[in-house]
């Protein structure tokens, strides 16, 4: 499933609309980032997929940590 | 060698280049070992002096709480002039770790408690925490629970229950590669018991790592998990271990083992110990409690532990979702948390299709997501995983 299938497959229940995607900000070990991701423009909230976190985003916390 | 890694790590910890990942999971633990929730030093129930001083290993207490304190009431019942008890860490993550800082706070707490209860001997049941001692605090003169046991009599509780065709293939850990004398007794105390001994190729002085001595399993758990794969495949007979972790480790890859302690303080009069399964980090903490608190309660003593929030959620987690997560290293703890923030604040995705929920929190250092069903006031967890870089938010 990509990013815009993601968000299309969740809400936002705290005020009930619709994820897009809208750039994120991260941070890790003084490497900041961004990217895309589904996310809520009226609360905030973010969509961090499960293959995100175990894939791409674990492999540059090992990089970022082997500097 | 591994003096050679260890100089290393502190030299990286030192110099502020070790990776936080690393090794917190197993710092964190030990910090639950060393808390409130876990330490306790008291003399024997009704006695004011203690000769003998009982540290069973946190780990241990983790994984075989019941065989714990049955082997505690027998010391009390064979030693005389009291045998009084120190639950707490050993401190052997954070000497793993490179972590001194940590390291020599866990053991000034040991000594101290050792020095109030008027320095009696400390017997230990696991390896690692002798071998701490003994390097680090020899004054103690720790001897082992084995040691003990070989002098004053096999306990008659004792039995060979479990063990396929009544044979075992011994498991030397890692932490006994330079103690013969403790390797000779366990085969001697076996040989007591009746059960035959197959000798493992890589035993006695060259005993193998089960992954959790030096932290393999925090630093390189992928690494860890084959070596202990490789070495479930060794000997069709069950294994038989003398170090908690050990035991816990090859069980998790599905190999049958027990622990010695599990012949000889059996739980559950003719259980097949080395049928017993894995266990998480999760349940090892909740048995850590469960000790100290029937210590307590045999002391007459009754500790009021706060029970937070999260707590008191109803929570149902699959065996296979549980094994998943655990790989993973969140605790319930942590599931709970995320559920009821995702609850009370409202912060919270929910499914199209599933109706399922996902919300996450960052607690510490790791953001934990948790994907979840609720039925009323109750949750099924579904899914959990984690990720250390932070969510800075959304950018203008």
């Amino acid at each position: 499933m990509n990013f815009s299938q993601e968000a299309a497959a969740w809400s936002c229940t705290s005020c009930g609309g619709e994820l897009g995607l809208i750039k994120v900000g991260f941070t890790y070990m003084k490497g900041n980032f961004e990217i895309d991701l589904p996310a809520c423009a009226v609360c905030g909230l973010v969509l961090v997929p499960e293959s995100l976190a175990l894939g791409k985003m674990a492999e540059v916390e090992r990089i970022l940590e082997d500097k | 060698m591994g003096d050679l890694c260890l100089e290393a790590r502190r030299t990286m910890v030192d110099q502020k280049f070790m990776p936080p990942s690393l090794h917190e999971f197993a710092l964190q633990d030990m910090a639950h070992s060393n808390g409130e929730l876990f330490t306790l030093c008291r003399h024997e129930p009704g006695k004011t002096e203690s000769a003998w001083l009982y540290f069973p290993s946190c780990q241990l207490c983790g994984t075989v709480p019941g065989e714990v304190l049955s082997s505690y009431r027998y010391l009390r019942d064979t030693l005389s002039d009291g045998v009084g008890i120190l639950l707490h860490c050993c401190g052997a993550p954070a000497f793993w770790a490179g972590r001194e800082d940590l390291f020599k706070e866990a053991l000034d707490e040991i000594r101290a408690s050792w020095e109030e209860m008027g320095k009696p001997r400390i017997i230990t049941a696991c390896p690692t925490c002798m071998n701490i001692f003994q390097e680090h605090v020899p004054e103690m003169k720790p001897v082992s629970l084995w040691d003990i046991i070989l002098e004053v009599g096999i306990p008659d509780s004792a039995c060979a229950h479990g063990t396929k065709e009544n044979t075992v293939a011994i498991v030397d850990p890692c932490a006994t590669r330079h103690n013969p004398v403790e390797q000779k007794g366990i085969r001697r105390i076996l040989k007591s018991l009746g059960i035959q001994i197959e000798e493992l190729p890589l035993s006695g002085e060259v005993p193998e790592c089960c992954g959790y001595g030096g932290l393999m399993y925090n630093a390189n758990p992928t690494l860890a998990r084959d070596v202990v794969a490789r070495r479930t495949t060794v000997s069709d007979n069950d294994y038989l271990a003398y170090c908690a972790m050990c035991r816990d480790n090859f069980a998790f890859a599905g190999k049958r083992i027990s622990h010695l302690i599990e012949h000889l303080f059996p739980a559950v009069d003719g259980a097949d110990p080395a049928a017993r399964d894995w266990i998480s980090w999760s349940d090892r903490r909740t048995s850590r409690v469960r000790v100290k608190e029937r210590i307590l309660r045999d002391l007459g003593e009754r500790e009021k532990a706060q029970v937070e929030e999260y707590e008191k959620l109803k929570l149902t987690i699959s065996p296979d979702v549980l094994k998943r997560i655990d790989e993973r290293r969140i605790l319930e703890e942590d599931i709970r948390k995320v559920i009821f923030h995702g609850e009370t604040s409202g912060k919270k995705m929910r499914s199209r299709d599933s109706g399922n929920f996902l919300a996450y929190l960052k607690p510490e250092n790791v953001t934990f997501w948790v994907e979840y069903s609720s039925d009323g006031d109750a949750f099924t967890v579904l899914n959990a995983y984690c990720h250390r870089m932070k969510i800075v938010g959304i950018m203008q």
